[in-house]
């Protein structure tokens, strides 16, 4: 089996990768990271599908990504899952495992203004958008570095998700 | 075997292989859709009581020559399974079953493939092969001649899925 | 502590594993759509760039890698010669993290030169090459500069190249490993 650092560091060198290729244009950088998670997301939630064969609602594909997805992909879990019941959900991660092996790799404190550390976030927000729109549920996901974790914002477009 | 085997998302074909160029197996996979669509949204009413612990729908709809199967990933992917009549005869739900997980498994890996694009039409040697065995397993004449063999089919009623 | 998840239904190892081979794929693959673009007249110095970027996606890996791999093995120490590199390689390097310890072989008559047969490798388990000039990727670059980047920080100088592909229909995938030299001992500049 592989093991779980080789993920870390092949995440680490993906985002030096397009980090290096636009220089200083975070967005576009950004959006390349976004793009490969999204379509990891997209595979993964297919090639997980079988193990557990049931069909989900809407907040129940939610909590099934933050109970038993995070575990899995994050190695822990989340420590707050908020919603306002029209579509919106904040999941806060208060030691987001991606942040915390980059950040302690590279010696710096994290630095919620410091630009280039969103793009250590952008990855994982593609991967929970891939996730949730291939289970049905496109949405728009967007993060915030809060302290030493992130806070991810899931709004889910009701119209697209039915059907 | 199956004489027809598609894959759908939403209401777009990203897989069809048939036995003949016939149009109407397009038909009978149109009209399965909506029957589809109705039987996933009884399973995901809170009210529903079926432990939906299961993708394979079942039998859709017969008409005279054929026997239409449906089978939804939790991801809404669309699994159709057409068979003629006659080969059906000696199907039981379990059997088909395992087609379906096999179909699915197949459809999974492929793309899972880094260089498929979502959401585009399915090209894969490997599913190809799955395929083919779901349509030929057991006896590679059915589809052509099944129609006139109603009784000589007792080797169909034994599938074994192969080693994975 | 003890809140695992009860209801676990996932197993996390396998989950763990597909996320490394999905994303680098999923990199693979978006790299090799990018250069596409850059420039359909230059179609060769796309291929050397792709393969320039995955190389050194490795080697930073690889760079990173040996530190890690250190410290859980503390038992590694100097290699007497390229055979015993060669054995660690496989059996202790390829199987902590990839999980496979790949066979060597074909070893020159000089000992400078071996072979690593990569058997049910992981990075390749879903993938099948696109039509074209997709053909020619050679998908698994990034081993050779993750191999590279960790030996070069213990001081040894090799080229790694894959001789054969089960991704582009050969029988095996054979990983070329060719000592160059030993590096003087001294601290590359600006680091430590």
């Amino acid at each position: 089996m592989v093991d779980e650092t080789l993920f870390d560091y092949l995440h680490m060198s993906i985002v030096e990768h397009y980090n290096n290729e636009n220089e200083s244009d975070v967005e576009t950088a950004s959006a390349y990271l976004s793009q490969i998670g999204y379509r990891v997301g997209y595979s993964l939630s297919e090639r997980l599908s079988k193990d557990n064969a049931r069909y989900r609602d809407e907040l129940d594909t939610v909590k099934y990504l933050c109970k038993e997805l995070w575990i899995c992909l994050f190695k822990r879990q989340v420590d707050n899952l908020r919603t306002n019941h029209q579509g919106v959900y904040v999941i806060h991660d208060g030691r987001f495992r991606l942040l915390q092996q980059t950040l302690t790799t590279m010696n710096k404190p994290i630095d919620s203004n410091n630009r280039l550390h969103t793009l250590y976030i952008a990855y994982s927000n593609g991967l929970l958008r891939g996730i949730l729109t291939n289970m049905g549920y496109p949405c728009r996901v967007t993060a915030e570095i809060v302290d030493f974790g992130v806070r991810f914002q899931i709004e889910v477009n009701p119209v697209v998700g039915q059907k | 075997m199956a004489c027809c085997v598609a894959v759908l998302i939403k209401e777009n074909l990203i897989y069809l292989r048939r036995s003949a160029e016939e149009l109407k197996f397009l038909f009978l996979i149109h009209a399965s859709i909506d029957i589809l669509d109705d039987k996933v949204n009884q399973l995901t009413k809170p009210t529903s009581d079926r432990d939906a612990r299961d993708f394979y729908l079942g039998l859709l709809y017969p008409v005279e020559e054929y026997k239409i199967y449906g089978y939804v990933s939790s991801t809404r992917v669309k699994f159709i399974l057409i068979f003629e009549h006659s080969t059906s005869i000696s199907l039981k739900d379990p059997d088909i079953k395992l087609l379906f997980q096999r179909l699915h498994q197949a459809y999974i890996d492929c793309i899972s493939n880094p260089f498929y694009e979502p959401n585009t039409q399915l090209k894969s040697k490997r599913f190809e092969q799955v395929v083919t065995s779901l349509m030929v397993q057991n006896d590679p004449l059915t589809s052509a001649i099944a129609s006139s063999q109603a009784s000589s089919v007792p080797s169909t009623s034994v599938i074994v899925p192969t080693a994975i | 502590m003890s809140r695992t998840n009860p209801k676990q239904n996932l197993d996390t190892r396998r989950v763990t594993q597909e996320l490394f081979t999905l994303t680098y794929g999923a990199f693979v693959a978006q790299i090799l759509h990018d250069y596409e673009h850059v420039d359909e007249v230059n179609k060769q110095l796309d291929k050397m760039q792709y393969k320039r970027f995955q190389r050194s996606s490795g080697y930073n890996i690889g760079v990173r890698l040996i530190d890690d791999f250190l410290a859980r093995n503390p038992t590694v120490g100097r290699c007497n010669d390229f055979r015993e590199t060669a054995d660690i390689l496989s059996k202790q390097g390829f199987k902590t993290y990839l999980g496979i310890a790949p066979s060597i072989t074909n070893w020159s008559p000089a000992g400078d030169e071996f072979s690593l047969l990569l058997d049910g490798n992981p990075l390749t388990e879903f993938v099948e090459l696109p039509e074209g000039p997709g053909q020619k990727l050679s998908y698994n670059q990034i081993i050779c500069g993750a191999i590279r980047g960790a030996l070069e920080m213990v001081q040894l100088e090799v080229e790694c190249r894959f001789v054969q592909d089960q991704l582009k229909g050969d029988n095996t995938t054979e990983l070329r490993v060719k000592f160059l030299k030993k590096l003087v001992d001294a601290l590359p500049v600006g680091e430590d």
